[in-house]
């Protein structure tokens, strides 16, 4: 039997034109300074590692040959 | 073919403005390798201009990373196939966009059989790298304490 939903909310009309389940999903926790540090950090990683493949394929001949395609 | 496959990678694990950050340098560094002067006409005077204008391919990495980053809850789930399949679809896209870029300026629109061939292959082989470069990014993410992979819980389950 489907549970009755307060119409009277907008958040819950939603929620039914969505067909969605109308349990309160737990909210995860807003990421803390600590958080955007690390996501900083590997950011600043992945971009090092495109510089490296930048510095590999122009100055490596063996892998010259992968310069046309990127 | 790297430069797909990192940028695949950043707009999978990264939040939205660091993928977008990530296609701008790809896209610059791109450009930058890969620039080409050419005389328009075969028997112009003219100034030497760009084959692709700088600034193109920030353009086509931001869409491209806008519409990979979508996948993103997925990829948190542990599906590193995505990243794969990805890596493949972007380098096509990106060789493909700039064989139309340079057919469009140079006057006509050639679809030899070779060019099938010169971008079906770099896709094939960037998904091959595509696996060794999520693992070693996997490794780097975990040695920096980074969540690439978030565990599913009981209220995903049950929407299943």
């Amino acid at each position: 039997m489907t549970p009755a939903v307060d119409l009277s909310k907008l958040e819950n009309v939603f929620v039914v034109l969505g067909n969605r389940s109308t349990t309160r999903r737990p909210r995860r926790p807003a990421p803390s300074p600590r958080d955007d540090m690390k996501t900083l950090a590997f950011f600043g990683v992945v971009l090092a590692v495109d510089l490296l493949a930048v510095v590999f394929q122009s100055y490596c001949p063996p892998l010259a040959v992968f310069r046309g395609a990127g | 073919m790297v430069f797909p496959v990192i940028l695949a990678y950043g707009a999978l694990a990264l939040p939205f403005p660091g993928a977008l950050a990530l296609a701008f340098c790809n896209g610059l560094l791109w450009d930058a390798l890969t620039v080409q002067f050419i005389r328009p006409g075969a028997y112009a005077q003219g100034p030497m201009m760009e084959e692709v204008a700088l600034g193109w391919s920030v353009v086509l990495f931001g869409v491209l990373a806008v519409l990979v980053h979508g996948l993103r809850p997925l990829f948190l789930r542990g599906r590193w196939d995505l990243h794969c399949l990805a890596s493949g679809v972007c380098t096509v896209v990106i060789l493909a966009a700039q064989y139309l870029m340079i057919t469009f300026r140079l006057g006509g629109l050639i679809f030899p059989k070779t060019l099938w061939v010169r971008m079906l292959l770099p896709g094939f082989f960037a998904m091959l790298l595509s696996v060794p470069v999520y693992f070693a990014f996997y490794f780097l993410a975990d040695a920096l304490d980074y969540t690439v992979k978030v565990e599913v819980d009981d209220h995903d389950k049950r929407r299943r």
